[in-house]
């Protein structure tokens, strides 16, 4: 054999001498039994070893005590997929260690600032400032949704519900958020492995997944969470806190008033709206679209428009094929220039 | 079989393939090896610890070996990347497949210190050429350069060892 391939193997990636080291460090945490790793001289080896490990093994675990807990090491990730889509790295203290722009989109929304901060307050600033750049328009008719999703590294559900309660007090707590729909989802590090490879994001992946598309595209979150057999499909593995109901009939209210300021007669709504509960506020609030778009249209074509199209029907927009993870869109943009900082 | 022996057969099974995910995500030798030990030292205590079965061991192993790289990214710098000197390969043999009798006055230990003078580069490519057994494209994809800049790197790396061990 070539001499300097047997060098190589013998001192880089040597198998035997890292299973040694590994059967070792196993011993020393009491994980193996009498039976040792690697075979019969492996007994001798620990044999001779295992006093002295007995008294390292004591000083390190009255060392371990004291020691504190490591700010740096990231034990859960929290996907917010807007879009745009953020992935924040947490510590076990829940303080956010980095934070990732996961697509193009994400790169404007300023996010610096919040390293060092509370999960939840991170994951509350940083839909905030999406709303500020222009990605959400809680003004619309369009129902907004954030899918965040929490991972645990060490797959631990105590983290999960853990992160997922501190968001949810802060949801309570922030009016701005109240006026989404905030999706929470559990995912294991397998699923945000199988997303990666597919370039699609986290939260989308994992809903999608009892979605059956024949042509293999991804629906967006609006689109699979307006149709209520998908709800109850995922309702084990999802918590949507639903938009306020205060703020939906703010939202109307405004979308009414415009109306009114067109010259269209908005009596019926406002009657149909005063008693309303939040299943007929969302009927009412799909019709004024309709209307909304109908008078648009009628606009157009009085001003020799020849292609007035079709109104919109519904809260969810069509099917779309998200392959490119950086473009996919968890919301219905809310304007079409959604893209910079301070819109 | 007990579970000692599962995670022998395992590591065995998966090892080459772990090592080699991983040494070309890092900049050094060492970092890779310790990041190896720890993804297998985690897999071992889930399994014996938790008492849990991993259905996909091998996409598992690499599952921890990207969180753990995703970690040494933060404070590492990554490869450097060479531009291509331009210089055109003797095809006519191959440096890395030759037996260089000069060598033979050198122990293996004496190699081995040699090859970690050498650039990071340069080692990735010794060890994806010798450990992981990888030719001059797969290198070319994995190092992200020109093959023609491999080889006539592999090239000035011989001469190198040849001259210290004249």
């Amino acid at each position: 054999m070539n001499k300097i391939k047997k060098s190589i193997e013998m001192h880089a990636f040597n198998e035997d001498v890292f299973l040694n080291r590994i059967t070792m460090q196993a011993d020393r945490e009491g994980l193996t039994s009498q039976r040792p790793l690697g075979g019969r001289s492996m007994k001798k080896v620990l044999g001779l070893f295992a006093l002295s490990f007995a008294l390292v093994l004591g000083l390190w675990v009255g060392l371990n005590q004291f020691s504190p807990v490591d700010k740096s090491l990231i034990t859960s990730i929290v996907a917010i997929d807007i879009n745009p889509s953020f992935e924040v790295s947490v510590n076990a203290l829940d303080n956010v260690v980095k934070i990732e722009a996961v697509n193009g989109d994400a790169e404007v929304v300023e996010v610096d600032d919040l390293i060092g901060m509370k999960v939840e307050d991170a994951v509350a600033l940083i839909i905030q400032r999406s709303g500020e750049a222009g990605f959400i328009d809680i003004e619309d008719l369009e129902e907004d949704f954030v899918i965040v999703t929490s991972i645990s590294l060490q797959d631990r559900d105590q983290d999960h519900d853990r992160i997922q309660d501190r968001i949810q007090d802060q949801i309570k707590d922030n009016e701005y958020l109240q006026s989404l729909n905030i999706v929470s989802i559990k995912a294991t590090q397998r699923e945000k492995f199988e997303a990666e490879g597919k370039n699609i994001p986290i939260g989308l992946y994992v809903i999608n997944g009892y979605v059956l598309q024949e042509d293999g595209s991804y629906m967006k979150a609006g689109e699979f969470f307006s149709n209520p057999e998908n709800r109850e499909a995922v309702k084990n593995r999802v918590q949507i806190t639903e938009e306020n109901e205060l703020k939906l009939r703010e939202r109307i209210e405004k979308a009414l008033g415009k109306l009114e300021a067109k010259g269209e007669d908005a009596t019926e709504y406002r009657q149909r709206l005063e008693n309303a509960g939040m299943e007929e506020m969302l009927q009412i609030q799909a019709e004024i679209k309709v209307e909304s778009k109908q008078a648009e249209d009628a606009g157009n074509d009085d001003s020799g428009n020849p292609d007035a199209g079709n109104p919109d029907v519904g809260s969810g927009e069509g099917v779309e094929n998200t392959e490119n993870r950086g473009n996919s869109d968890t919301a219905p943009k809310a304007n079409d220039n959604a893209g910079g900082k301070g819109n | 079989m007990n579970k000692h022996s599962d995670f022998e057969t395992i590591y065995r099974a998966t090892f080459n393939t772990l090592s080699k995910h991983v040494y070309f995500k890092v900049a050094k030798l060492s970092d890779a090896e310790d990041i190896v030990q720890e993804v297998y030292m985690d897999y071992y205590r889930y399994i014996q610890a938790q008492n849990k079965e991993v259905e996909n061991v091998q996409a598992y192993l690499i599952q921890i070996a990207n969180n753990k790289l995703s970690h040494y990214y933060k404070d590492k710098a990554s490869l450097v990347s060479i531009e291509d000197d331009g210089n055109i390969f003797d095809q006519s043999e191959d440096p890395l497949q030759l037996e260089h009798t000069v060598l033979d006055k050198a122990t293996l230990d004496q190699i081995f210190s040699e090859i970690m003078n050498l650039s990071e580069v340069d080692q990735h490519i010794m060890f994806g050429y010798y450990r992981f057994g990888l030719n001059y494209r797969e290198l070319s994809e994995k190092l992200d350069m020109p093959e023609s800049t491999i080889k006539s790197r592999a090239q000035k790396i011989i001469e190198s060892l040849r001259e210290k061990f004249r």
